[in-house]
């Protein structure tokens, strides 16, 4: 069988240039071939690398994740921690407050109670009068005002002085003849022994009617010192 | 002191003292007693009427005054019950129309004290409010020490200067 080939082909029938260009071509494709072969191997070597690096990247990544979870597990128990703390410490302020206001009462109570089981004077006999002076200053300056302000009434005398009984009021009888002669000074005397009648009436209030237990424990009180003084 | 007596007289004395306190923080009484006495006082003088009473202008000049005398009453009779526990204080205070006592003018006067009545001069009113400590050691009568005396005004002096 023949074909009709547009060109002649017979494997002889080239030159050697032709086989020469076409052999060194062929070396060229072969070291280039082997080049990319290396070429590839390498980036083989690279991607496994790489792969390693991931992996282990990964790895890391991974470990890190696990870390930063411990962390917030651990975070978030110090957390629960703190307020559990916060929360003892408020108690125990609020116990320690409730204690001091307890000691403060008691510390209170027991300055009192020492004041109620001293036998001895809270005050000094000098002070007691100093008391007693002030009072009996008292006395004068409001039976004094009086007199004056009553010294200044220039209106005739309106009624008749009123009868006195000497049995009813506790006071100076004999000043009321002279207070009538319209004496301010018999009338200062007169106020200022009818205010020493109410003071002192005043004070002795003190054993009458519900405090009698009172005057009882009192006289129990200087008899029991008297006697072991 | 034995430890028994010592425990008595605390107790004695811690319960005086409670009740004192109760009864001296109690408000102080009404003024209305002291001003009503004094007005009828100036009723005596015979310059009010029931038009002018006595007891508006002793209100009016001395009602803050009165107030004062007794705030100093309790607070004198608080400072006797409660700050003097180891003798008994009181207040001393010389009735009008009584004989005047020149011994009860001394230092100190008791049940043995022989009255020196020379005279028989009477008083006439308390002017100032003394104050005596009763006294009354083992085996002893009780007297009084006058620790501050009381003034008083003799009805003869009065009758001289009027």
């Amino acid at each position: 069988m023949s074909w009709n080939l547009p060109f002649s082909f017979h494997p002889f029938g080239r030159n050697v240039g032709e086989i020469s260009t076409e052999t060194q071509g062929n070396t060229a494709r072969s070291e280039e071939v082997g080049l990319l072969r290396r070429e590839i191997a390498e980036l083989k070597g690279q991607v496994k690398k790489q792969e390693v690096d991931i992996g282990r990247l990964i790895r890391e990544k991974e470990r890190r994740e696990n870390r930063i979870e411990e962390l917030e597990h651990k975070v978030g128990f110090y957390q629960g921690d703190m307020q559990r703390q916060a929360q003892y410490m408020r108690a125990m302020e609020e116990r320690l407050k409730q204690t001091q206001e307890l000691l403060e009462a008691r510390s209170a109570e027991l300055t009192g109670a020492h004041a109620f089981l001293s036998m001895s004077d809270d005050q000094s006999e000098e002070e007691v009068l100093g008391i007693v002076r002030d009072l009996n200053e008292n006395i004068y300056q409001v039976a004094v005002d009086l007199t004056e302000e009553w010294e200044k009434l220039e209106s005739p005398r309106t009624t008749s002085p009123t009868d006195v009984d000497p049995t009813s009021r506790p006071w100076a009888s004999a000043l009321i003849q002279v207070v009538r002669n319209r004496d301010p000074v018999g009338l200062t005397f007169l106020l200022q022994s009818c205010l020493c009648s109410q003071v002192v009436s005043m004070a002795s209030s003190w054993g009458h009617q519900e405090l009698g237990v009172l005057q009882s424990i009192y006289q129990r009180l200087s008899a029991s010192g008297e006697r072991h003084r | 002191m034995s430890n028994s007596r010592l425990i008595e007289g605390q107790a004695i004395s811690a319960r005086w003292r409670s009740l004192a306190y109760s009864h001296f923080s109690r408000p102080p009484p009404d003024p209305t007693l002291l001003v009503e006495e004094l007005a009828k006082v100036l009723d005596y003088t015979g310059y009010f009427s029931s038009t002018q009473p006595s007891v508006d202008f002793v209100r009016a000049v001395a009602l803050e005054g009165i107030e004062t005398i007794i705030r100093h009453t309790l607070r004198s009779e608080s400072a006797l019950k409660v700050g003097i526990v180891s003798s008994n204080m009181s207040l001393l205070f010389e009735a009008p129309g009584t004989v005047f006592d020149d011994t009860r003018m001394t230092n100190d006067f008791g049940p043995t004290s022989v009255p020196i009545t020379e005279g028989q001069d009477r008083i006439a009113g308390t002017t100032e409010v003394g104050v005596g400590k009763s006294i009354c050691r083992a085996g002893e009568i009780r007297y009084t020490e006058i620790l501050l005396k009381a003034k008083v005004v003799l009805e003869k002096d009065v009758m001289a200067g009027s």
